[in-house]
């Protein structure tokens, strides 16, 4: 292997890394305030994607117009699930709220079968994002640059959003001690539909480039790369959004230079990830970053 | 006019009767006691009136409204504030953010005004970051303000804990076993501090106490509870000399700080 073919597949890892990453946050932060695993996240990435298709190929929206929308009703979409599926029950025991989150998945895949289709749809992307330029010997997408600033950007407008304004405080607090955080005053039905919404804004974000990069959506789209990024903040220490981007290029990188060195188990890419999982339970249960804490009874 | 008035509360849990036709009436400025051995049903008297239970029966007014089972956010809200039994700081955070969070509540800003950092934003953060920390300053924290609450000694604890409480703006400050763990010393200090904030701070304190002196030399009045029920309330001389109480209670002397 040349080094410019191993930088393009560098470059492609960091990429979808970036979108494991993405993703992998909205797991976590909804673990972090809830215990939960929302098992629709993945669900509601898809949508997002469905939100742009609509945008700009049916009603013809630019799309400088349409990304941003799409953001926003899919933090909508998110808090919309909080609301239906899970605050209604929140006092329930856990096994409760997650079927209740296994069967908002089925929902949402299911509605989007049955209101759109379930015939793959061509994502509309900008040329401006798809096009091609030579790098040396090789020839990259520009998106393959974009996404990992893209992703650096989102992050660093999360991090300063947890941890310097009032309104990231209140979901450390709730994180760390829901009980006293409503007798401080804090409502925490607000910062856990916050919580929602901030997730599936950062799923809409890596939706949008992933059907850049992957121009073809379909109702299942959220799937696999839900349960890939649930895996990558396992792998991170669930609860940590540190943890849960080291988790997603892992991931990213692991899986296109499994591809990459091992073209004959180009069938398992898929695998890899659960492998990796079950070997990070086996010898760090609580994940890369993830501290080890008593069970609460 | 009363401050917090509990009509006939009763809860049950499961078969057992935490609390039986519970009766009590705070008048604004007052300090007021409640002890009783362990399992009384102290404790419960606290998350009734914050909202963590409802009860089974019984009303609860605050300055002449029902909070019965509200949420416990909103009874903060109106003006009722409270630590714990066994200090529930916020220990991933820093001294000053656990008192900054309990101002939270009376910012006006909202997220769209966070994001878009309208003026308004920027002055009512400035102001809640003020009066956090003078209020730290008033406790004697205002060195260790960024210190993880968790790497704070176990007194100092307790004093955030108190002035996480009083960043709510309360009217009504209850306090579970402030001197829990204390030896008489601090255990002075910190009547003398009770003192000092209820003046300071215009407030009417309720307070859950094992620490006998503590309890007899703060408080104008004290109830005590064994079992659920009331078996004795009034001023401290005349609560100390119950024959009721001394049986259930002050008689076992040597258990008594436990």
């Amino acid at each position: 292997m040349t080094l410019d073919l191993f930088l393009q597949h560098l470059s492609n890892g960091i990429s979808l890394g970036s979108l494991y990453a993405l993703i992998a946050i909205g797991y976590t932060m909804v673990y972090g305030v809830l215990r939960l695993i929302n098992f629709a996240h993945g669900d509601i990435f898809m949508m997002a994607t469905y939100f742009a298709f609509f945008g700009i190929v049916t009603f013809r929206i630019p799309w400088f117009i349409t990304f941003p929308l799409v953001l926003v009703l899919t933090a909508a979409l998110g808090m919309t699930v909080e609301a239906v599926a899970y605050r209604p029950i929140r006092e329930a025991p856990k096994i409760s709220i997650l079927i209740s989150a296994i069967g908002a998945s089925f929902f949402l895949e299911n509605l989007t079968i049955v209101l759109f289709g379930g015939v793959p749809k061509p994502f509309p992307a900008p040329t401006l994002f798809t096009d091609v330029v030579q790098v040396g010997t090789v020839a990259i997408q520009k998106l393959t640059f974009y996404i990992p600033i893209v992703t650096v950007l989102s992050l660093l407008a999360l991090l300063y959003l947890i941890n310097k304004t009032k309104t990231g405080m209140a979901m450390r607090a709730v994180s760390m001690d829901q009980e006293t955080a409503r007798v401080m005053g804090i409502n925490i039905n607000h910062t856990i539909a916050f919580t929602f919404g901030l997730g599936s804004f950062l799923a809409a974000v890596g939706g949008i480039m992933w059907g850049m990069k992957f121009p073809q959506i379909q109702p299942l789209m959220g799937v696999i790369p839900g349960l890939k990024c649930f895996i990558a903040a396992v792998i991170g220490g669930i609860g940590n959004i540190g943890g849960a981007v080291i988790g997603g290029f892992i991931l990213g990188i692991g899986e296109i230079m499994l591809v990459a060195f091992l073209p004959n188990l180009t069938g398992y890419r898929d695998a890899f990830a659960f492998v990796l999982l079950i070997l990070i339970l086996l010898s760090k249960p609580t994940g890369i970053l993830g501290e080890k804490t008593a069970e609460k009874v | 006019m009363s401050l917090l008035k509990l009509e006939d509360i009763t809860m049950w849990f499961g078969g057992v009767a935490a609390l039986k036709n519970f009766n009590l009436e705070l008048t604004p400025g007052e300090i007021v006691g409640l002890i009783g051995p362990n399992g009384a049903g102290k404790t419960t008297v606290f998350n009734i009136i914050t909202g963590v239970y409802k009860p089974s029966r019984g009303q609860v007014f605050f300055k002449d409204q029902e909070i019965t089972g509200m949420r416990p956010d909103l009874i903060t809200k109106a003006g009722i504030a409270r630590t714990f039994q066994n200090i529930r700081l916020f220990k991933g955070l820093s001294v000053l953010e656990n008192v900054l969070i309990a101002n939270h509540l009376h910012l006006k800003a909202n997220y769209l005004t966070a994001i878009l950092k309208l003026p308004g934003y920027w002055k009512e953060e400035r102001m809640m970051r003020e009066k956090s920390l003078a209020l730290l300053e008033r406790v004697g924290l205002a060195d260790q303000r960024d210190e993880l609450a968790s790497a704070l000694p176990y007194g100092l604890q307790r004093r955030l804990e108190i002035a996480r409480a009083l960043a709510t703006n309360p009217q009504l400050l209850l306090l579970d076993e402030p001197a829990a763990g204390m030896n008489p010393k601090e255990a002075d200090d910190l009547t003398e501090f009770i003192k000092e904030i209820q003046q300071e701070f215009d407030l009417t304190i309720f307070l859950i106490e094992h620490h006998m002196d503590v309890v007899l030399n703060i408080s104008q009045r004290i109830f005590v509870l064994d079992y659920g029920m009331t078996i004795a309330k009034g001023k401290p001389e005349e609560v100390q000399n119950n024959p009721r109480v001394i049986e259930a209670y002050l008689g076992v002397d040597e258990n008594v700080e436990d």
